[in-house]
């Protein structure tokens, strides 16, 4: 079966002749079409690529800091919370009271962290999450950075002495 | 036609390279920014229990100074611009309080755009941390 092809219609024939006669014509709208190109890869495609980039680095570094920050609370908390310690007979057992004890001092170092904490009376545990400044939209952020950490009764004390 | 279109990419260069250069500036600047408050803050949690665990004021101040000294030693961060203080709140002893406060000024000359824009920012991170109820026995010194 023969296809049958398409003819072109006759405005088209005529402009294309016209073309053809008026190669500098042809040139500038190449030279225009590359232009709008290089422009449109620009905005379409690098953009929005340095944009992503540049959150993606702003955002991890935010929340390396705000993780050395909550370690660093975590580790406050738990010291304060562990040298809160009454004996029997000659062994150290976690008081009652070390959560709050633990807590406070966190919060009297920063009011802004969320801090839980559980106890037995041979073990605290400590988790702090710090929100670190962040920029962009879901997926790009990190929303809270936390830390969680435990200790006994001889968490850096001297008390056997 | 040849020069018409070097004009055109040249053109888009143009364009580009100070976008380019204006996100490689934020991302040193706010990157070195946020680096050393990262190194700030390490140093500070360990400079604060070093600080707190120790038999005098006196001492506390020094081994913290020193144990926050290799901290920023391990970030290999200039140490000329850091400024340390680690003080009681009250007499230095058990029930007490300390607080470690550690500031540096970042050098941001050299970052491209936002360097002259922000200038030199300050990084600042303090810790208020309780005296270690054990090992402070001796004579309470003021740090």
């Amino acid at each position: 079966m023969q296809k049958k092809m398409m003819q072109p219609s006759t405005s088209q024939q005529v402009g294309h002749k016209w073309l053809q006669r008026h190669a500098h014509v042809r040139a500038r709208v190449r030279a225009r079409s590359r232009r709008g190109e290089a422009y449109a890869s620009l905005i379409v495609f690098l953009l929005p690529l340095f944009i992503v980039i540049t959150v993606l680095v702003f955002n991890g570094l935010s929340a390396i800091a705000a993780q050395r920050r909550a370690q660093g609370l975590a580790t406050l908390g738990i010291q304060a919370g562990t040298s809160a310690v009454h004996f029997d007979g000659s062994t150290p057992n976690i008081s009652p009271n070390a959560c709050a004890v633990a807590l406070a001092a966190i919060r009297n170092t920063s009011p802004n962290a969320v801090a839980t904490c559980t106890a037995n009376s041979r073990l605290l545990t400590v988790q702090v999450a710090v929100k670190p400044p962040q920029l962009g939209f879901a997926g790009l952020v990190v929303d809270y950075a936390r830390f969680r950490m435990s200790g006994g009764p001889g968490f850096g004390i001297n008390h056997g002495e | 036609m040849r020069s018409r279109r070097g004009v055109a990419s040249s053109f888009a260069t143009v364009v580009a390279i100070p976008v380019f250069l204006v996100f490689i500036g934020f991302i040193l600047y706010f990157g070195r920014l946020l680096y050393v408050r990262a190194a700030a803050e390490d140093a500070a949690a360990v400079g604060s229990r070093w600080a707190v665990t120790s038999l005098s004021g006196t001492q506390g101040c020094t081994q913290a100074r020193q144990a926050m000294q290799k901290v920023f030693d391990g970030y290999n961060i200039d140490p000329s611009g850091w400024h340390f203080s680690v003080n009681s709140t009250n007499l230095w002893g058990r029930g007490h309080t300390a607080e470690v406060v550690i500031a540096y000024r970042v050098n941001q000359a050299a970052v491209p755009f936002f360097g002259s824009l922000l200038g030199n920012p300050s990084v600042s991170t303090r810790y208020i941390v309780p005296i270690d109820a054990w090992n402070n026995r001796y004579v309470w010194s003021n740090c």
